[in-house]
Parts: C-alpha cells; sequence; structure tokens
C-alpha cells in the first residue's frame, strides 16, 4: 500500500489531506516543516509526497530540493499543494523537482486524481 | 480521561516549537503522566486545555520550562545516549578520519560544550582509544567547556560515584578507570589527558569565536534551558565552529531543525546526524 | 566600535567571516546597521549567513527593522518571507503598525502573510487582522483564519464560523469552518451542524472525523444513537475517532443507555483488531452506559478470559459500572490472581 509523506505547517490542512488520502485506501505520516519531513523522508521510504510551500524554518523549494539530493527519491512524485498560484512560483516549483503544482484550496477528487496519475494504477 | 491523539500532538508540537525537543507517538504514556502532574498544579481540567495554555497562555515561558523540567532528566553519566555515541563511533568518526589519514593530517579536534562534570568528554575520550586502532599516531584534543566553574573543578579531578559509571561497557572499563578505596572510580590518566577542560559561557560570541574548528561538537541536553534566540545564537556560531564536513550531536531528541535549517541531513546506519556541508 | 568595518565584513570572501560581520551588526544595534544587512540578503550566496543576518536583525531595536523586513513579505523569495514572518511574529506587538497598514494589500498572498504574523502575536493591536481576514475574499486567507480563531478559542467569530460553515461550498473552507467550531462553538453551532448534515450518510468521507468530534462535543443524550449509525456505515475506519467521542459524549451526559442492537456492535468492535489504547479506552467506556445489564455480565465473564490485555480492559469497564456488589467481585478476582499488574488493576478501589 503506497505510503504518502504529508508536509504543512498548518495542522487543518495536515489533516483534511490526511482523511482524503486515507479515504483513498493509502497510508499516510504528515510534518510540519521542511525539516522535520526531510527527517521523515530520510528515516522511512515514501511512495508520493505532497508539500506546502510556505513554511518557518525550511520552506516546501528547499524541502524538494534537499530530497532530490537523496537518491531513493529521485523519481519519487512530489506534488507542491500552495495558496502561490502565480506563473513564477509554478516555475520555481518544477524548477525544484515538483511533479505537480496544485493551488489552495484542494479538493478530494483533485488530489486523489493527481496522487493517482503519478502513482501508477494497481 | 485517555489523552487523545489530537491533543498530545498539540503538546508535542508547541514543545518541539519552544524547546526544540521531539517525543515520538511511543513516549505518549509518559508524558501524559507528566502533563497530568503539571494539569493538576495549574488546575486545568483538560488535556485541550492544557494544550492551549501552554501554546497560548504561557507568556513568560514559565510552564514550558516546568513541563521540560519533568519531561528531560538532569542526570548526566558516562556512555549516556549509548546509540547516538555508537552512530558516532561507528559511522562519522570513520567518515571524518578516513580523508584525514589520507591526506597525512592526523588532527582531531572535538568540543564536548555544556560538559558539566566531564562525563561526557571522558566517554568520547575512552571511545576514540578503544575504537581507533592507530590513536597513538594521532594529535586528538577533546575541548570539554562549561559556565559552572564548580563542575569544571569535579571534571578536572576525574572522580565519579558509581551512577556515573555504570553504562561503561564492561570490555572498556578496566583498561580507563581505577576502582578506588573509597567506592568512587576514577579516569586512567592516559585517558584522562586527551581531555582540556576550559571556562567558556556559550553566549558569550567572543569567546566561541575563540575556540577554533572542529571535527566533531557534541552538545547534548544543553540547549533546552535557553530561550529561542539564545539558542539559535549558539548554534549558529557552532556551525562557524565546525570544520566542513564537521558534525554536531544534540540530545538524541533535540531537534536541531527547528533551529537552524543551514546543517545537512545525513542517514547512518540506523541514525539520522547533522553535519556541516 | 566601527560599524563601517562591520559593513565591510559583510562582503569578505570567508563565510564565516561574513557571519561574525552580520552577527556582530546585530550587537551594534543601531539604525544604521538595517539597511546594509537588508541589502545583502538579496546577493548573499551562503544560506548559513542569510540565517546569520536574521538573527541580527531580530537583535535590533529599531522600527527601521520592522519597515524593511515587513516588505520583505512581498519578496519573490520563499526564504525571505519565511523568514520575515518568524522574525515579525517575535517582535510581538511593536509590529503591528506595519501589518495593519498591509491589511488590505492587494495580493492575497500578502494578505496571509500578515494574517500568519499576527497569529504569532498576542496582542490586542492585532485583532483587526482576524477581523478583516475573516471577511476576506480569499477563500485560503479565509480558512487560515478559521483556523486560527478556532486553535485561539477567539470565540467572538462564533457566529461568522457558523455562517461560513452553513454557506460554504469549498470542502476546505467547510471543513476550516468546522474545526473551529469545534473550538468556539456550543449548542447552536450543532444545529447549524444538523442543519447542514441532518444525518450521518451524507457526511462527506473527509469532514467524518470532525464530524464525529462534534457529536462527541454538542451530541444531545438522545443523540446516542447516531454513533451506531456511524460504525454501521462505516465500520473498523472511524472507530477510533468513535471511541474517543463517546468517551467525552459520556462526561457531558453521564451514563446514556444503549440499544441491544448498538451494544452488539460494540461487543463485535472489541473482538475486533483495534490498536490496544483504543480497546483499552473501548472497554471503559462500555462500561461508563446505564443499560443494557448484558454489558456488566459480558465484562464479568472476560475476567476468566486467557488474554491478559481482554482481561485489564474487562477490569477498566467493570470499575465503571453501577452495579452493586463489584467490589466484592473485584475483591474475589484479586485473590485469584497473580500477575502483579492485573492484581494491581483490580486493587484500585478509590474509583468505585
Amino acid at each position: 500500500m503506497p505510503k504518502i509523506l504529508i508536509i504543512d505547517d498548518s495542522s487543518l490542512t495536515r489533516e483534511f489531506h490526511s482523511h482524503i488520502v486515507k479515504d483513498a485506501g493509502f497510508t499516510c505520516v504528515t510534518a510540519a516543516d521542511g525539516m522535520e519531513g526531510l527527517e521523515k523522508a530520510t528515516t522511512e521510504k515514501f511512495q508520493l509526497i505532497l508539500t506546502d510551500i510556505n513554511m518557518q524554518g525550511m520552506d516546501g523549494y528547499e524541502f524538494i530540493r534537499r530530497v532530490r539530493q537523496n537518491p531513493d527519491y529521485d523519481e519519487v512524485p512530489i506534488i507542491i499543494v500552495s495558496t502561490e498560484a502565480k506563473d513564477l512560483d509554478k516555475q520555481k516549483g518544477f524548477g525544484a523537482g515538483a511533479s505537480l503544482y496544485l493551488v489552495k484550496p484542494t479538493e478530494a477528487g483533485r488530489i486523489v486524481e493527481s496522487m493517482k496519475m503519478l502513482l501508477g494504477s494497481p | 480521561m485517555t489523552l487523545a491523539l489530537k491533543d498530545f500532538t498539540s503538546i508535542r508540537d508547541e514543545v518541539y516549537r519552544k524547546l526544540g525537543l521531539f517525543f515520538e507517538d511511543s513516549k505518549i504514556y509518559f508524558i501524559q503522566k507528566r502533563i497530568e502532574k503539571r494539569m493538576q498544579i495549574r488546575a486545568v481540567d483538560s488535556f485541550a486545555d492544557y494544550a492551549f495554555l501552554l501554546r497560548f497562555g504561557d507568556k513568560e515561558g514559565s510552564e514550558m520550562q516546568a513541563l521540560a523540567n519533568l519531561v528531560t532528566t538532569n542526570e548526566t553519566y558516562m556512555f549516556r545516549e549509548f546509540e547516538q555515541l555508537q552512530g558516532f563511533a561507528d559511522h562519522c568518526l570513520p567518515m571524518i578520519l578516513k580523508p584525514l589519514e589520507a591526506a597525512n593530517d592526523r588532527r582531531l579536534r572535538i568540543w564536548s560544550a555544556g560538559c558539566s562534570s566531564g562525563e561526557e568528554p571522558y566517554t568520547l575520550a575512552i571511545i576514540l582509544q578503544e575504537v581507533m586502532h592507530d590513536f597513538r599516531k594521532w594529535d586528538i584534543k577533546i575541548k570539554a567547556t562549561d559556565i559552572d566553574q564548580v563542575r569544571l573543578d569535579m571534571a578536572r579531578r576525574a572522580v565519579y560515584d558509581e551512577r556515573s559509571v555504570k553504562e561503561v561497557p564492561a570490555e572498556y572499563f578496566d583498561r580507563h578507570i581505577t576502582r578506588l578505596k573509597d567506592g568512587n572510580f576514577s579516569v586512567k590518566p592516559e585517558t584522562a589527558k586527551t581531555v582540556d577542560f576550559e571556562h567558556v559561557n556559550l553566549s558569550d560570541r567572543m569567546a566561541m569565536r575563540a575556540m577554533g574548528k572542529f571535527d566533531f561538537i557534541f552538545c547534548r541536553n544543553v540547549l533546552i534551558y535557553f530561550d529561542d534566540a539564545s539558542r539559535k545564537a549558539v548554534v549558529d556560531q557552532f556551525y562557524n565552529a565546525l570544520k566542513p564536513g564537521g558534525f554536531i550531536f544534540l540530545g538524541h531528541s533535540e531537534s536541531i531543525g527547528r533551529i537552524s535549517t543551514a546543517f545537512t541531513l545525513l542517514r547512518v546506519g540506523q541514525h539520522l546526524v547533522y553535519r556541516k556541508e | 566600535m566601527n560599524i563601517q568595518t562591520f559593513i565591510s565584513g559583510l562582503t569578505a570572501e570567508d563565510e564565516t567571516d561574513r557571519s561574525n560581520a552580520a552577527e556582530d551588526l546585530g550587537y551594534a544595534d543601531i539604525k544604521e546597521a538595517v539597511a546594509p544587512l537588508i541589502e545583502r540578503l538579496s546577493i548573499e550566496p551562503s544560506r548559513k549567513v542569510r540565517e546569520t543576518i536574521f538573527l541580527a536583525l531580530e537583535r535590533i531595536n529599531h522600527p527601521e527593522v520592522l519597515a524593511r523586513v515587513a516588505t520583505l513579505l512581498e519578496s519573490d523569495d520563499a526564504f525571505l518571507r519565511n523568514q520575515a514572518v518568524g522574525l515579525l511574529q517575535r517582535k510581538g506587538a511593536a509590529a503591528a503598525p506595519v501589518l495593519l497598514a498591509r491589511i488590505h494589500a492587494a495580493d492575497a498572498d500578502v494578505r496571509k502573510f500578515v494574517l500568519d504574523v499576527a497569529a504569532g502575536i498576542s496582542s490586542l493591536e492585532v485583532e483587526p487582522i482576524f477581523e478583516a481576514a475573516m471577511q476576506d475574499q480569499d477563500t485560503n486567507v479565509q480558512i487560515a483564519a478559521l483556523e486560527y480563531v478556532g486553535e485561539q478559542r477567539k470565540i467572538r467569530f462564533k457566529s461568522a464560523a457558523e455562517t461560513i460553515f452553513l454557506k460554504a461550498t469549498e470542502p476546505m473552507l467547510v471543513c476550516a469552518a468546522f474545526a473551529a467550531l469545534l473550538q468556539i462553538g456550543d449548542a447552536s453551532s450543532w444545529q447549524c451542524i444538523r442543519q447542514r448534515y441532518p444525518t450521518a450518510a451524507i457526511v462527506p468521507n473527509w469532514e467524518l472525523g470532525w464530524w464525529i468530534r462534534a457529536l462527541g462535543e454538542f451530541g444531545r443524550a438522545d443523540e446516542i444513537e447516531v454513533f451506531h449509525e456511524l460504525l454501521q456505515l462505516h465500520n473498523g475506519k472511524v472507530a477510533g475517532d468513535v471511541i474517543d467521542a463517546l468517551e467525552c459524549f459520556q462526561v457531558r451526559h453521564g451514563r446514556v443507555e444503549i440499544t441491544d442492537t448498538f451494544w452488539t456492535l460494540l461487543r463485535e468492535l472489541l473482538q475486533a483488531p483495534l490498536a490496544t489504547e483504543d480497546k483499552l479506552q473501548l472497554f471503559r467506556v462500555v462500561g461508563g452506559f446505564g443499560a443494557p445489564a448484558a454489558i456488566g455480565d459480558y465484562l464479568i465473564a472476560l475476567m476468566e478470559n486467557d488474554d491478559r490485555m481482554t482481561k485489564l480492559g474487562a477490569i477498566e469497564g467493570i470499575k465503571r459500572l453501577d452495579r452493586p456488589g463489584i467490589r466484592a467481585i473485584l475483591e474475589k478476582r484479586r485473590s485469584l490472581e497473580t500477575d502483579p499488574e492485573i492484581t494491581e488493576a483490580l486493587g484500585e478501589g478509590e474509583s468505585l
């Protein structure tokens, strides 16, 4: 069963995404900032990562850059989920190594559809 | 009532935010007992209310410190946090020694910051002697610093009671520790001489700059007693005091991520360690 | 103290030297140190030195810092934006003026950052920011506002949260209002929740967690069967949340009676593979119901069970029963047991 890492500084958002992810049949682990996310990603293997951008400490772009340096996460799909909607932000996201960029507010259908598309059908 | 995971997480996150201390889910029972103690003292009925108090009703940070005092142990003894020391000895030390050896630059510098009565630096001295096959060929200095002059004097004497030495691995014991007639124990001079004790206040930035450069810095279970700004300033200085590739070790449940994101995270064996790139 | 030396130090070749120069400028604590530090941020390649610069800025007690750092909220650089939020939070009430000046910024992202800073400052001066954010046209700002007013128990926003909850269609916004009502709501909020969701069956799956919690916090005594309905609809998936909510429900309503069929379902749940803590909690919960009598009989019979956890759970449940002779039953059992944890559990008579 694919394991998903959810990184967001908002506990509401973490809970919202966790419910959606679990309801879709995945398991998940959450982290409140980029550094905690990096620690979790380094300790256990995830098949997909959902990350926010604006967080205290280590932001999402930095997280993505660093996690991509880990050979285990070379090809793992990373979805950015952010309030930032400008093209520049999206470019930065893909430049850092994201696979997909979703703009908040997100809803269950879109997230699950994106995840399934990136993970490939079982 | 049961401590709901949600409230535990709320309290745990706040402790992490303010002190940089992290508790895993497995610690929920341990933390619950201590929280209940504080709730009784503060006349708070529910865990949710205590979490609220901690987050929004603790301007001076006194409740956080009171909780911190309950969830951390002040005791110091040799080979404390054994697994972390194992990670240091088995993985990090070779990573540092190899290139130095290859470059014929056999100098090793370690800083034990907040060394208290000396158990940690002596532990490191023992480990180095046991793990490095050509220990004698190296120029090794362990700098052990503390702000407390009384503890430093104790440390220099290198005499300890049973509690401090009980975790020293049996196979190392007799090589480095002498049993004294009065029931105490002393560190053998051959081991002790690797360590230099010095009075240093971690908040004194000029003293910190004068420390020089190190391959390893240990500062375990010390920073939790600092306020946020001071803690960041100290770690900022530690970064400067590390040689490129050098490692920093905080207490195993202290997280450096909340203090600075400048360090690089590395997995070595089962451990996560931080180093300067 | 030669400030010029420190300023030139910001361009030194060595990272440590630049870091020390920044730190010294911070300790200088004068207005003239601010601009050079801010200007260095945009060209400094080292993440470490950038962090040191922010530590230095924080050390300077001059309004110039607040003014200049607040402009970083508009930066394209995520690092600068987020560091700015942190620094302004730590400056506290002093940051209020620069925040209030941006309360109606054209860019919704900036308005959200202003709100994020305000959420980290407990001072009356920033309260207008919450007022504005709760009515913001941008959904993300509203969602964040709801999260913050809920966490901080700003009960004066209860009606606003109820209104949003009833009208919102955007799922995240509904959840944000839901979560806020759990913190600042009351019996009338429960009416709103029931108005939107008259039955458990139409609650979207991702909102179930909040719904169940709301049932525990606000549900009326006669709504006990809704828990039954939830377990039937979703079985194991919601067990953890339901058990927590039942405990909360019992704290408010005391000894409520459940139907035989509900008890049957709970008994099955007790035998299902649940996490240990959940199972122990469920045992305590079932012992707290008023009827049927079958619950007490079942728990007492379980004391003969071979499985240790089951025995411990049963004891926890029995201690909550309202039945004459419980103490005697436990005492009698105690004389037959040898396991220290079990005898201790049996001996804790204070709760009877």
